[in-house]
Formats: C-alpha cells, sequence, structure tokens
C-alpha cells in the first residue's frame, strides 16, 4: 500500500492522569482529526486495556482503518501489545506506529502549554511516517536442543544437571583439568560447615556419568558465531597426554612424578607434580601432563609414568583437538578470582610469610589440604594469635569499589575453623560491617561470637611486624581508640573480582560487562541470567559475587531459561534488520567491519555485501556507513524517518 | 599518630557530622598530625582526611591561641618576613611565645648544630623575595576570605 | 642534562652536608644543577595550616621562576618536592583554583603557565642517569656494609607518578648499584614525625624509636635518607630516644647523595660527613681499614 491509500487511526491515551494530567488530550486528538491521511481519531482512558484494544479493532473492521497510532507511552511498554491487537484484527503488527507522549512529554515538563504542543507534533511527526511502512512479517529459525555450558563450577554443574535430567542434551566445557571450580577449594560451607567437598561431588560424579552430559575438561572455547538457537561453537580440546577411555584413575603416575612444582588448585600453597589430578576427587579423574613443566616435553628425557602406567593409558603424542559443534543456547558460568593483595602492600602479604588469602586458608583447614586441616604457621608451629581482615581491596575506591558478598560469613567462618584447628588460638576479626544476611546466617554470627572470637568493628590498616610477630594496627571504633593486636598468623579476606581475562571471554560470546567488569545482565533486579545476547545466558559468581546457594540457584534459573528455548523450539526473529540492495552495493564493504553483531558478509561471486538477518539487530550502522544508499534498515528507512522528521518539526 | 590523638581521625568526622565543632577544635587532635598523607591514600572512600586535618588547623588558628598553633604562626611569620626559613628567627620566636625556658633545652643542641656549620646565625637579613612572599600571602588570604 | 635546582631552606642551612653532597655527586656524573634567582621557602606544610590558598601560592612563585628556565625543576627535600607538586597539581587540575592562583601571582607581577616538571633528585639519578652510569663510576668503597633505605613519608604520597605509595623501591636499587646491602625495611615510608618533633615531642620520638628500631634489626651499619627533616629527626634525636625507650642507638644517618659520594670516591669531608650529630667516623675508619686491607 503505498501513501495515498493509508487510512490512518489516532488515538490517543490518557493513561489515567499520567498523560491527560499535563497533556490536553482532547486537544491532541482534534488536532490529529484533521492531519492529512487521518480518517479517525479518539482518546480513550487506557488504550491498553481490552476497551481500548477494541477500540482499534472496531475501526479497522468498520472504518477500514490500515495505519494505526497510538498516542500513549513508551513503545517499550506496549508497542508488542499494540502491535498484537492489529494482528488479531486482521492487520500486519508493523502498520502501527506509536507517538511516546508520557515518558516523553507528560513524565518531564510541568508545563501544559508546552507539553501539548510537543504531543501534538509526535503525533504530527507519526501520522507522516506511518503511511510508508511496509507489511513486515517475523520469521521464525529453529533452535537446536542441545546447551553448552562454560565452566564447571557449582553453578555450571547445577544448570548442566538440570537441563541434562529433563532429557536434554547438554555440554559443559571446563578449562581446568577438572570440574569443581572454587567451591571445591573449600572446606567448610557457611552457614552449616557442610564439608564443600561432601556436598559437591556427589554432583560432581553425577555430571561426569551423566547420559546426557558431554563433559570436555582441561578444554577452552576459541570461537562463537551464529546467533540463538544456532550458535557454532570452536572448542580446543587440550592434549591431557592421557587416554581419557583407557585411564583408569589408579593414580600410580603422579605418586611417581619426580617434578615438582606450586599447586595452583593449592593457591600456593603446596606442590603438585607435573603430571597431576589437581585434587583427589578429581572429575574426571584422569591426570593431566602439564607440559611447561614436565622434564619429558621440556628436556626430553624422563617417561617415567608412561612406563609406570598399568594401563598404558600415557600418551605424549596426543594432540589438542579443535571441535566444532553446534548448539541452540549457551551458559556462561566462568566464576570469579580472588584479587592480589600484594596490590596492597601495607598488608605484607608475599613479604611475611604467615599472611595468606582466605582462599589460602580454605585449602589450610581442609582435610586434604597441604597442611592436612591443622592451622600451623610456615615454621610448622600452631600460632597462638590469628587475626582475619575484612574488606582488602573490597568497598575500596582504590581498588574495587563494590562490596563482595560473601567475604563476611566466610571470616566469620575462618574464624571459626581457626578457632577449632589452631589448637586454640586467641582469634581477632577486624571488620567494617558485618554483613550476614542470608538464612541462618546472623545465627551462625551469634554462635561464633559465642565461641569466643574477638569482633573488633574497624578496619585492619595495615600489618607490620614489631617484636617478632606481626601486629595489626586498626581503630577499635566501638571503643574510639587505635589498638595494635600482635598475631602470629593474618588472614587476609581479599576481593573477588572477575577473571582477568573476561574481557576476551566477553567478546567471543559477544556479551557485555558492567562497570564492575563482572558480564552484564538484561535487568539487575528482573533478568539477572539473561544478556543483551539473545542465547546466552549468565549464572554464577561471573554475573556478580554471589556465595553457593545463589550460584545454585542462578544454575538452576540459567537452566530454566535454555530450556524455555529448547522447549518452545523456535525462536523469532525480529523483521527490523538491514537489507542490502544488490543492485545498488558498490562493494566497498565499508559496512562489514562496522557491524557490532558480524551480520554482513561479503558475497564475492555477486560481488556485494549481504546481510545476514538473523544476526542482525537492526542498529543501523551500516546505513549511516553506506555511501551508494544500499543499506536500508527496514521499518527505520529513509523515507519514514526522514517524513517523521518534517512531521515533527513542522509548526 | 591517631593513637595520639584524643579523638581519632574517623570519630572527629562523626563529632563534625554531630556539629560538635568547638569539642572538635578544642582537642587538639588536629596537631598530631605529621601531614605524611598515610590516611589519604588509604581511605577505601577516597578521602583526603590530611586535608581535613588540615582545614581544622586553619579553623583552630582562626579562633584560639595554643601553644601548637604557635609553631604556625611563628612559621608563616618567618617566611613572610624572610622570604626564607631563618631557623634560628624560627626557633627563637617559637621559644620566646610559648616557653622561654625551653631555650636552656635547646641551647646544647643549638651549639652542636652550629659547630658543625648547620646553623645560619650571620644570615639574618631578609632575601629579595620576602616582599613578593608577603604579598602573594595578603593576595591569597584576600582571595580566599572572598571565595 | 641539566636541570633547574630548587635546594630549600635547609639545604643552606641545617641540612648543609645534602647541599654538599648532592652538588658533589651531580658533578661527578656531569649531570649541571642551575639553582634558581631568588628562590623563596616553599612554606613546607605549615603555611597550609594557616591558609590553603596560601600555601598553594607561596611556593608557585618558584615554579613560576623556574619556568623561565625552561628546565625541569630538580628538587632534593621531600618536603619541598611534595609542597611543589601539590601547588603545581593545583594549578593543573583545578580551573577556579588556577584563576584564583594565576590571580595572586599577578599581584607580584609574575606569571606561570603550568609548563614545569618537578623531579625530586632521586628520581633524577635512577632513571634519567640511570643505575648502569652510577655503576660504573662506584668504587668498592660500600661493599661490605648494609644499610636500609629511608625515603621517609612525602616523597611518595600524596600518590605521585614517580614513587610508590606504601613500599617505593629506586633507592633501594640505587644503594644496591654502588655495592650495600639492602636488607627488606618494612618502615620506608614511616613518617618521622616532621614538625611535630618540635610541637608534640614525645609522639615523635616514637615513630622515630620505631625507624630506629626495625633499622637496628635488620643490621644496618647507618640509615640512608633523602630528606633533611627525616635526617635531623632520626640523627639528632636518638639520644632523647634512647632516654625515652631504654635504648642505645647510636647509628649514623647519610643523605643518599653522601652515600653515593662514598661509593664515588669522594672525600668524605666535602660530602659533609663532619657535620652529623651522630658521627660517621667509626664507619669511615673502618672502611680504611679494609682498604688497607
Amino acid at each position: 500500500m503505498s501513501a495515498p491509500d493509508a487510512r490512518i487511526g489516532v488515538y490517543v491515551c490518557h493513561c489515567g492522569t499520567n498523560i491527560a494530567g499535563t497533556v490536553d488530550v482532547p486537544a491532541v486528538r482534534d488536532f490529529a482529526a484533521g492531519l492529512p491521511g487521518v480518517v479517525v481519531a479518539r482518546d480513550y482512558k487506557y488504550m491498553c486495556a481490552d476497551p481500548g484494544q477494541d477500540l482499534i479493532k472496531k475501526d479497522i473492521k468498520e472504518l477500514g482503518v490500515n495505519r494505526v497510532i497510538v498516542a500513549s507511552c513508551s513503545p517499550r511498554m506496549h508497542e508488542p501489545t499494540f502491535r498484537r491487537c492489529l494482528q488479531l484484527a486482521g492487520l500486519n503488527a508493523y502498520y502501527f506506529e506509536m507517538a511516546n507522549i508520557r515518558e516523553q512529554v507528560a513524565w518531564c515538563t510541568a508545563d501544559k502549554a508546552a507539553a501539548t504542543k510537543k504531543a501534538q507534533a509526535l503525533v504530527r511527526g507519526a501520522v507522516a511516517r506511518v503511511p510508508y511502512h511496509e507489511p513486515l512479517e517475523e520469521r521464525t529459525s529453529p533452535v537446536c536442543p542441545v546447551t553448552l555450558i562454560v565452566g564447571g563450577g557449582v553453578a555450571g554443574i547445577e544448570a548442566a544437571l538440570k537441563i541434562a535430567s529433563s532429557g536434554n542434551k547438554v555440554w559443559l566445557v571446563e578449562r581446568e583439568p577438572s570440574i569443581g571450580g572454587n567451591m571445591a577449594r573449600f572446606d567448610k560451607t557457611f552457614p552449616t560447615l557442610d564439608c564443600a567437598a561432601c556436598i559437591l561431588t556427589p554432583k560432581m560424579a553425577d555430571v561426569g556419568r551423566h547420559p546426557n552430559i558431554t563433559l570436555l575438561t582441561y578444554s577452552e572455547v576459541l570461537e562463537v558465531s551464529g546467533f540463538i538457537g544456532n550458535f557454532e561453537v570452536t572448542i580446543k580440546k587440550r592434549a591431557r597426554s592421557v587416554r581419557h577411555g583407557v585411564c583408569t584413575g589408579c593414580g600410580v603416575c603422579y605418586s611417581k612424578c619426580p617434578t615438582k612444582v606450586p599447586s595452583e588448585f593449592d593457591v600456593g600453597l603446596g606442590e603438585r607434580t607435573a603430571i597431576y589430578v589437581p585434587f583427589p576427587q578429581a572429575v574426571p579423574n584422569v591426570p593431566v601432563i602439564d607440559r611447561e613443566v614436565c622434564r619429558q616435553f621440556t628436556k626430553g628425557k624422563c617417561g617415567i609414568c608412561q612406563k609406570v602406567c598399568p594401563a598404558g593409558a600415557v600418551d605424549y603424542e596426543q594432540q589438542d583437538e579443535i571441535i566444532k559443534e553446534k548448539f541452540g543456547v549457551i551458559i556462561i558460568a566462568t566464576g570469579f578470582e580472588v584479587f592480589d593483595p600484594s596490590l596492597a602492600p601495607q598488608y605484607g602479604y608475599g613479604r611475611y610469610p604467615d599472611v595468606y588469602t582466605a582462599l589460602q586458608f580454605e585449602r589450610m583447614t581442609n582435610a586434604s589440604g597441604p597442611t592436612t586441616g591443622r592451622v600451623v604457621c610456615r615454621n610448622g608451629q600452631e600460632p597462638k594469635a590469628v587475626a582475619i581482615l575484612h574488606c582488602i581491596g573490597s568497598r575500596d575506591k582504590n581498588y574495587y569499589p563494590y562490596c563482595s558478598r560473601v567475604c563476611c560469613m566466610a571470616s566469620v567462618k575462618a574464624a571459626h575453623l581457626a578457632k577449632e584447628k589452631s589448637g586454640g588460638a586467641e582469634i581477632y576479626e577486624f571488620y567494617i560491617d558485618m554483613r550476614t544476611f542470608g538464612k541462618q546466617y546472623e545465627e551462625f554470627y551469634n554462635r561464633v561470637q559465642e565461641e569466643g572470637v574477638h569482633f573488633i568493628r574497624g578496619k585492619g590498616a595495615e600489618v607490620i611486624e614489631k617484636d617478632g610477630r606481626l601486629v595489626v594496627h586498626a581503630e577499635d571504633t566501638l571503643l574510639g581508640l587505635y589498638r595494635e593486636v600482635p598475631v602470629d598468623m593474618v588472614v587476609l579476606n581479599t576481593a573477588l573480582i572477575p577473571h582477568a581475562d573476561a574481557g576476551r571471554v566477553a567478546q567471543i560470546f559477544n556479551i557485555q560487562r558492567s562497570q564492575d567488569g563482572f558480564y552484564l545482565e538484561a535487568h539487575i533486579k528482573l533478568d539477572p541470567m539473561k544478556t543483551a545476547t539473545e542465547g546466552v545466558y549468565l549464572a554464577g559468581a561471573c554475573q556478580s559475587p554471589k556465595d553457593i546457594p545463589d550460584s545454585v540457584a542462578q544454575g538452576a534459573g540459567a537452566a530454566a531459561e535454555a530450556l524455555q528455548r529448547i522447549v518452545a523450539g523456535e525462536v523469532v526473529i525480529s523483521p527490523v534488520t538491514c537489507a542490502i540492495d544488490a543492485d545498488r552495493c558498490a562493494g566497498c564493504r565499508m559496512c562489514i567491519p562496522l557491524c557490532p553483531y558480524t551480520a554482513i558478509t561479503f558475497n564475492a561471486e555477486k560481488g556485494v555485501s549481504e546481510c545476514n538477518e538473523a544476526l542482525c539487530k537492526g542498529c543501523g550502522t551500516c546505513v549511516a556507513s553506506c555511501a551508494s544508499g544500499a543499506a536500508r534498515l527496514k521499518h527505520f528507512d529513509q523515507r519514514q524517518l526522514l517524513a517523521q522528521i518534517e512531521g515533527v518539526a513542522a509548526s | 599518630m591517631s593513637a595520639r590523638m584524643r579523638y581519632t581521625p574517623r570519630r572527629l568526622v562523626e563529632m563534625m557530622r554531630a556539629g560538635m565543632e568547638r569539642e572538635v577544635l578544642a582537642s587538639g587532635a588536629q596537631w598530631y598530625c605529621a601531614t605524611c598523607y598515610s590516611c589519604a591514600v588509604r581511605c577505601p572512600r577516597g578521602i583526603n582526611v590530611t586535608n581535613v586535618m588540615g582545614a581544622l588547623k586553619r579553623m583552630t588558628l582562626q579562633r584560639s591561641g595554643d601553644r601548637a598553633a604557635a609553631f604556625y604562626r611563628t612559621f608563616g611569620w618567618v617566611t613572610r618576613t624572610f622570604g626564607r626559613l631563618q631557623e634560628v628567627a624560627l626557633m627563637g620566636l617559637y621559644m620566646v611565645r610559648t616557653n622561654p625556658f625551653a631555650a636552656f633545652g635547646y641551647a646544647p643542641f643549638g651549639v652542636k648544630l652550629f659547630l658543625r656549620g648547620r646553623l645560619n646565625v650571620l644570615d639574618v637579613f631578609p632575601k629579595r623575595s620576602a616582599r613578593e612572599v608577603a604579598t602573594l600571602w595578603r593576595k591569597a588570604k584576600e582571595l580566599e576570605g572572598a571565595s | 642534562m641539566r636541570y633547574a635546582f630548587y635546594p630549600g631552606c635547609t639545604l643552606h642551612g641545617t641540612s648543609k652536608e645534602y647541599y654538599e653532597s648532592t652538588r658533589q655527586v651531580f658533578r661527578a656524573l656531569g649531570v649541571e644543577l642551575e639553582e634558581i634567582r631568588d628562590w623563596n621557602c616553599c612554606g613546607a606544610t605549615a603555611l597550609a595550616a594557616a591558609s590553603d590558598l596560601g600555601s598553594l601560592v607561596v611556593p608557585l612563585r618558584n615554579l613560576a621562576i623556574a619556568e623561565e628556565t625552561k628546565l625541569e625543576l630538580a628538587v632534593a627535600c621531600n618536603c619541598c618536592f611534595m609542597t611543589l607538586r601539590r601547588s603545581l597539581e593545583a594549578f593543573r587540575g583545578d580551573p577556579a583554583r588556577r584563576a584564583q592562583m594565576e590571580s595572586a601571582l599577578a599581584a607580584v607581577g609574575r606569571h606561570f603557565a603550568g609548563k614545569v616538571e618537578v623531579r625530586h633528585i632521586l628520581d633524577i639519578l635512577v632513571n634519567d642517569v640511570g643505575l648502569p652510569e652510577v655503576e660504573r663510576l662506584a668504587g668498592d668503597a660500600l661493599k661490605n656494609y648494609k644499610s636500609v633505605p629511608y625515603y621517609g613519608c612525602q616523597i611518595s604520597r600524596p600518590k605521585n607518578p614517580y614513587f610508590g605509595t606504601e613500599l617505593p623501591d629506586q633507592l633501594d636499587d640505587l644503594l644496591r648499584a654502588v655495592g650495600l646491602d639492602v636488607p627488606q625495611f618494612d618502615r620506608k615510608t614511616k613518617c618521622c614525625g616532621a614538625a611535630l618533633m618540635t610541637s608534640h615531642e614525645g609522639a615523635a620520638l616514637d615513630l622515630v624509636a620505631e625507624i630506629l628500631d626495625e633499622a637496628h634489626r635488620r643490621g644496618a651499619d647507618f640509615i640512608t635518607v633523602t630528606c633533611p627533616m627525616c635526617q635531623l629527626n632520626v640523627e639528632a634525636y636518638q639520644g632523647k630516644v634512647n632516654a625515652r625507650h631504654g635504648t642505645r642507638h647510636r647509628i649514623p644517618v647519610l643523605y643518599f647523595t653522601q652515600v653515593l659520594g662514598l661509593a664515588f670516591d669522594i672525600a668524605p669531608l666535602r660530602l659533609g660527613l663532619g657535620r652529623h650529630m651522630v658521627s660517621p667516623k667509626g664507619l669511615l675508619v673502618r672502611r680504611q681499614k679494609e682498604a688497607v686491607q
């Protein structure tokens, strides 16, 4: 239908008093009635409600209205509502245009005359534009029912199990040789003091043997292309140097390996061998050779593990494997890192041997850790006093301004464990606030208070050696006095921070990061698992620091998001995309690098650029850059926009 | 130095929030600040606490005449009069203002410095810069008063 | 290499030895220091107690004079370094303040465009001259000695682009380059008490005691400093510290330029080593003995 055939219906909403309180709605209606192409103009209290929608449907049927304009709230509120209304009345949904006279007019001024004038201008713009709308059709695309989960910590494990138990297939890709994440390092978890490994390893084992889960550890995602329902992912499966199907997990190889290096799992407190599993309950229980330190690889001589392996599973010739696979949805559950306190030198980390991070302390108290669970100083002696400091690197303009959420509880737990496993040392906990917000958290804090831990309300300002002991300087604010507390061991509760390569990973998956560096959710309150990229979801601490219950909950939530897509079976693709006129395209390719969604490719045969509508988000960048005017954004093309501008600006 | 202050800096801030101006200025805590800026570089809220203490010093100087203030007043007078810090003048005047008998305690120290050539007893004339320094100071106070 | 030089009040007075040794060392390294004309007191931290703008404007005069030389301004004293930088940063960073500062300068017929860099001589020696050059000139004179590097507080705070705020390492590196054994020194930027030694002696003595205690514990033969205030407080008041704490500290406190001068085999008296309150004679005698052996 071309412009002269347009029969426009204009509906001005009162929105109760939201609009009508500032805008003279009848004046806007009457003004609209006099505009070219308008066959009917009405006003109503609540256009989005059924009676309001019925007005529109009636006019379409009885008056032959074929273009609809609703002057009301923001399209973000009700554009879908009214589009559906048109569809139900048998009209193409894209013959609709909204004029926002609430958020952009009534809600930003108290000046009634100016508001009414602006509302009229916006309506005139809409009326000028709408005759040039095209009948666009939404397409659908099938959803591949396999989910990719990146990150095998507790959030990723939970999401994997939930999806797998629904009968759908999951691939879980984990960078470390074993799943388990940071939780596998912990000793006891708050508030129940459940042993972390005891509650996690059954889930890990489930993941390892679930028929619907393909577990790839020691692997990384290299590249992602495609779109929701149809992601094409390239995964690098690093060579373990051990044949997975053949290895029995007997452990003889690492018991005989001569090379010892600091253990990453033990956060530097303990050692591991070159061929190793990171911890005894690793899933899969198949060792990995660290080729950078293994003598066989660096010097060409050793080979002990291969000799002693009873199953003949060691394979020095094994190569990295590149796997390309298709997925419908992706869940990112990559977790967190901890702040390095040597960046805050006043705490002595790295200079004094007995200053530890909380994560190191977890390894110390862990029964299968480097000290078999005893709290002892490096010289092997039990400390007579231990200090636990909150907020090292968190809530700090000099490092990370946010609160890491879990460390108050972790500190209280550490205080309890320190008391128990140090042979009765005096424990001093230095805090700014006590954020024990969760279920049974405050009760846990009360319990530890009663165990005789000294809680000092004042941030530990520095740790310095004096008279052979480590002295913590702090202001005891409840006393209003500066105090120097001599101890033998200091535990720093450091900030939970995004992984160092979070930026690179975000680029691979085409997701954004929030100001604090964690991955950005679609809505901080209502949509914490979705990202701005359809089909990519977040779970766990990679979105923001959180404890185990919240990570598990978010993992399950991400699984629900994934299943929603899988069960729906297909996705709707918005038709507001770029269309490149092949006849006009000169093949200059200027648009291709500019597209933020890599939706445009060059067809060498035809010598023109082509837009993949499934990837295109309709941002318009290519349109702005196209010198020949070949790129055109449907529903926001030049004719429509110019008409709208002329309509708004006309006096 | 907060160990020696009657009220720690944090407490002083809270007292200021509560409007306890008199108690804050009378505490003498501000004079214990050695301007080492340890607090300012570490404050997690990015507050320049050293500047806060400086402001308290200025407020106190404007009102009272206590002993610690005397040091700063003397310093200022000497630099404006001589252009440079004539140390004999500084210490001499400070002691005259606060406790003349302290001169006896400092005498041996002064003699030791003199014998090692570190005391400028002869260099007592104001430098050319003195007039400019005095003018700069006056102008600064004028602009400050206006703002 | 040429620099404009701002000595500050004490370098011609109570810290004459710092001036002497700086001159000697820079000459030996072939670096020129041109003392700026008619400089005035930087105001230290004392002026800020009386007027904020005044404390910015008084040092600014020196910056204006230095700018005319078109050279970088070398400073030896930590406090002068801090105060001049503070004035410069306020001038550059705060347009309202800048306007006031320009107005005050205009009252004495001067002008400043903000085109001066303020450099501490430690930074100049380590980064501009470079450690290899220092090593080249250094003999073995200090080989068997141990010294702790005491930076003091205002060389590294407030935050500046040259020195780390908690544990800088330029002085450590420089001392090692001349053959000294330099142990870890946790209190390297802890304040010596500065002017509080006059107004609140007891408090300042306690601060100095901490520094002396650690220096002693680390087995230092002498303490190396970069600031006249620190030198005075840490050396001249050891008797009072001992009286107050029952200790027996008697450790020389040398300016790092004196240390360099010794390494370059410059005569001790030329380095002002005769001016100390705790004489380094014992050290020098030992050094001579070892040289002979």
